[in-house]
């Protein structure tokens, strides 16, 4: 493996060749986010790495929607002596009032999940006389 | 920041000083960071803060987060925090200082920009320079000039302190994913980079970490994006008086 495959490996697997590490947690990755606005629409971006198009659930439930992902492997983060194990993403929205529920849409691609919440068309027509 | 500091070794004969910090899409970061892998760049200092906010450590020793490394005649500057506008202005008081001493002929300055619809396939890096004499680079390479447009936050605090210095130099903006660590655009950066200092660098470990990258990175893209978004907000479409 070349340096950077090692100086990666060493940065994910650090902890389990460390016997000092007598404390694990599971826990669930909040994965990034982008919120985007757009004239008809509310973009809501979402980086889901290591995720297969298959482990990914969205439900709404209310007003709120839940992004759960299961990685495909398992990523570490050691800090001092303790180590943190995450096998899954979940992210909860509110959404916006504004938004109609029944056609919110949902792509992936490139490990981006785009979910797109459209806004109602409101308002009448004025005739212009 | 305070003025760089040479840890093992006097420099000599140096050409060219590459600058990645994160920025959108970390693309600075990540690349430099491979071309520093890749190239087996030696550490060679730091550029320190007065107190450094942040410290490193790694097997027990102390590393500082905007570190210098060298090989040959390539020289990288890689930050492993923001620049935010606080220190933009002593940062780069510290890369034109640097530079100077070691006889840099030109800086590269590393990022990326945003746009709205982007060809995966075919990403595309633009060029600015701040000396004509480096537009033949550009040229030479086919690297298509960056138009029109603008730059802000701690990039436009570098880039307009670099161009008013003597020394030249050229910013790389890559076609990137400006809120989330973005590999692809990373690696077209690496190309660019590849075909400036001619040689080739091996991308197969870059690929096949990708998602650990994206991963990896989550924090620092987050915190960019607190130093980013606070002048997004007032960044504006070009002017068009005059056109």
């Amino acid at each position: 493996m070349s340096d950077f495959g090692s100086f990666i490996e060493k940065q994910m697997n650090s902890f389990l060749e460390d016997s000092v590490f007598n404390d694990f947690i599971h826990k669930e990755l909040v994965p990034l986010s982008h919120l985007n606005e757009k004239h008809s629409r509310l973009i809501l971006e979402i980086d889901l790495p290591f995720v297969d198009k298959k482990n990914i659930e969205v439900t709404l439930s209310n007003d709120h929607l839940t992004v759960n992902a299961k990685l495909t492997k398992t990523f570490c983060i050691s800090r001092g002596n303790v180590a943190t194990e995450f096998d899954y993403f979940k992210k909860t929205i509110k959404i916006p009032n504004s938004v109609d529920m029944k056609q919110i849409s949902a792509t992936f691609k490139n490990g981006i999940l785009k979910i797109t919440m459209p806004k109602p068309v409101q308002g009448r027509k004025i005739p212009i006389k | 920041m305070q003025r760089s500091k040479i840890k093992k070794e006097s420099l000599e004969d140096p050409s060219v000083l590459f600058l990645g910090i994160p920025g959108p899409g970390l693309i600075g970061t990540m690349s430099m960071t491979y071309i520093i892998h890749a190239l087996k760049m030696d550490l060679i200092g730091e550029i320190e803060s007065s107190p450094s906010s942040v410290i490193f450590v790694d097997n027990g020793q102390m590393i500082g987060p905007v570190r210098i490394y060298k090989k040959d005649k390539i020289f990288a500057i890689i930050s492993d925090i923001p620049i935010d506008y606080d220190n933009a202005i002593g940062f780069t008081e510290s890369v034109i200082d640097f530079s100077k001493r070691n006889h840099i002929d030109f800086i590269v300055f590393l990022s990326g920009i945003q746009v709205q619809e982007r060809n995966m396939s075919n990403l595309k890096t633009y060029g600015l320079v701040t000396h004509e004499k480096l537009e033949k680079l550009l040229y030479d390479n086919a690297i298509p000039k960056f138009l029109s447009g603008v730059i802000s936050g701690p990039d436009a605090t570098i880039l307009s302190q670099l161009r008013n210095s003597l020394i030249p130099t050229i910013a790389f903006h890559t076609e990137c994913n400006y809120f989330f660590p973005d590999p692809d655009a990373a690696i077209q950066t690496i190309k660019i980079i590849s075909q400036i200092i001619k040689t080739e660098i091996d991308l197969t470990e870059f690929k096949k970490q990708a998602d650990y990258l994206r991963l990896q990175n989550r924090q620092l893209m987050e915190d960019t994006l607190n130093v980013l978004q606070t002048q997004k907000e007032s960044s504006t479409i070009p002017p068009q008086i005059y056109k």
